[in-house]
């Protein structure tokens, strides 16, 4: 499928390119793509960009470029939205249940599961990265089982520990650090998403495995954890 | 290096140099209003981007352990240097020679909010961190002091009324014709909950089209956007904005008007002036020209 964008001015030095507006893989890709061939070509006056779902966010220095330039360049860019990009694989170490998953039950009574057949399903899927924002390090993640699918806890928590995995309506998410928050919390990893670089990119494909309590002490005094 | 003695309300050690780590969801730590803080540096000879200090509505109290020249800009603070027990008034503006264990303080801002503090040789390891009493910053290697002053101020303080000019919002289309026209008639008024990541306002709702609801699929955002929450009260994005959002964006504040935005009180009544797209881009010309011609050093 042939890759289109339309390109719109964000403000006064960022111009945003604009693929179909949908949460799917192959849009993404061709955003990441995008993002790819802008880093790759190093062009003088552009600044920085942020890739999201569907639209890339490319940022210039007005003092350099027109916006019809900046608009130009990215117009002209060779890029391969074709190719598949290896995304890197990571694993992430979860202790589901117990003290770290608190609202395990919840989710599997909701769902009409057993908390065991909670935790297989959600360790069972891939995860794609989207993107990452809200805070340091966190990943909007694309591919739940639908049948894990819970709305958001009425009342949310004053607090949530760093790490902690949730579920909220059709999404997952691991909270990179202590924050409120009214998300379905049902393990916890002992890995930093965020410590002065990223544990996870945009593309990337995302697994949870299950571990022990025993585990997840040892992974956090620092024990060997392959991702 | 310096001292810090009291941090007064809120101080933080910024630095202007962009990371780009915004792709990871880590937001820029740079100064909020960014002209002033370049022109602090320039007035000590420091590089545009050197670490220096951001304080809201008061100037820290702090003791210098070296002799280096520093210089305010932002908010007037009657700021003074105490030195053997006698009290040095320092101009706003203007490169001043603090000698070895002069101590610096001043006043509430009678103007603006923010207030910044370049040291020559610039703070070292400035990465958007709060500063604490006791805490001694290492300051780079100084060169000769420059003493430079300011022959005229290139940006105006925001008084309790202001205007903010604004380019057309990606997805302006998102709203109704009366919701445009209530944004763009105002005002809006600053939100005491306002922060560096952006500024709240409240004021009439901005209606949306029929069938939308200001919810898009979360994407990228800058300081400067203003997005428009499902209640329909925008949200001015700042600095230390999120680097993802997930509201409609109304509009954008312009690049040259970023500094007054950053300058605002909670209290302050703001409208949004339409300009376009190369308006925008020659006041920020036009400005950035005023900055580079603005400073002189001192006979």
């Amino acid at each position: 499928m042939a890759a289109e964008f339309t390109l719109v001015p964000q403000g006064d030095r960022a111009v945003n390119a604009l693929f179909p507006n949908e949460i799917s893989e192959d849009v993404n890709r061709q955003v990441l793509a995008l993002c790819a061939a802008v880093d790759a070509a190093r062009i003088p006056g552009f600044v920085n960009c942020v890739p999201s779902y569907r639209t890339l966010l490319v940022e210039y220095d007005p003092l350099l470029l027109t916006y019809g330039q900046a608009a130009g360049i990215l117009r002209s860019l060779p890029f391969s939205p074709e190719e598949k990009t290896a995304g890197r694989v990571v694993r992430l170490p979860v202790c589901y249940g117990g003290g770290f998953g608190p609202d395990l039950e919840e989710v599997a009574a909701y769902g009409d599961l057993t908390p065991e057949e909670v935790v297989s399903r959600h360790a069972a899927g891939e995860y794609r990265v989207y993107l990452l924002g809200f805070r340091p390090g966190f990943p909007y993640l694309g591919g739940l089982d639908p049948r894990l699918a819970t709305p958001r806890r009425a009342t949310p928590r004053l607090r949530i520990e760093g790490g902690s995995v949730g579920i909220a309506g059709e999404q997952t998410g691991v909270y990179p650090e202590p924050s409120p928050g009214g998300w379905n919390i049902i393990g916890r990893t002992p890995l930093k998403l965020y410590s002065g670089e990223s544990l996870l990119r945009p593309g990337d494909t995302l697994r949870f495995v299950p571990v022990s309590t025993a585990a997840y002490e040892e992974i956090l005094a620092g024990g060997e954890w392959q991702v | 290096m310096i001292e810090i003695l009291d941090k007064g309300f809120f101080t933080l050690a910024v630095s202007g140099e962009r990371r780009c780590l915004e792709r990871f969801g880590v937001p820029s730590a740079g100064p909020l209003d960014r002209c002033r803080c370049l022109l602090a540096n320039r007035l000590v000879g420091n590089p545009d981007n050197a670490g220096a200090l951001e304080a809201v509505m008061t100037v820290p109290r702090l003791r210098f352990l070296d002799s280096r020249s520093f210089a305010l800009t932002g908010g007037p603070c009657g700021p003074r240097l105490l030195r053997n027990g006698q009290e040095l008034p320092v101009p706003m503006g203007e490169a001043v020679l603090a000698q070895t264990g002069d101590e610096l303080t001043g006043d509430l801002l009678q103007a603006g909010s923010r207030v910044y503090l370049a040291v020559s040789g610039g703070i070292e390891d400035a990465s958007g961190q709060p500063v604490c009493p006791g805490d001694r910053l290492k300051l780079g290697e100084g060169t000769a002091p420059a003493l430079r002053r300011m022959t005229a101020d290139p940006l105006a303080l925001p008084g309790q009324e202001a205007v903010l000019r604004v380019t057309e919002g990606v997805h302006a289309g998102h709203f109704s014709p009366e919701g445009l026209a209530a944004f763009y008639q105002g005002p809006y008024v600053c939100s005491p909950q306002s922060d560096r990541m952006g500024i709240r306002f409240s004021g009439e709702a901005a209606a949306f089209a029929p069938g939308r609801d200001g919810n898009i699929l979360s994407e990228g955002m800058l300081p400067g956007d203003i997005q428009v929450t499902s209640a329909g009260q925008p949200i001015l994005m700042l600095e230390a904005c999120q680097t993802v959002g997930g509201y409609a964006k109304i509009a954008h504040v312009i690049t040259a008007d970023l500094s007054a935005a950053a300058q605002l009180r909670p209290g302050a009544a703001v409208r949004f002036r339409l300009v376009s797209l190369p308006e925008a881009q020659a006041a920020w010309r036009k400005l950035w020209y005023k900055m580079s011609c603005c400073i002189e050093d001192q006979t």
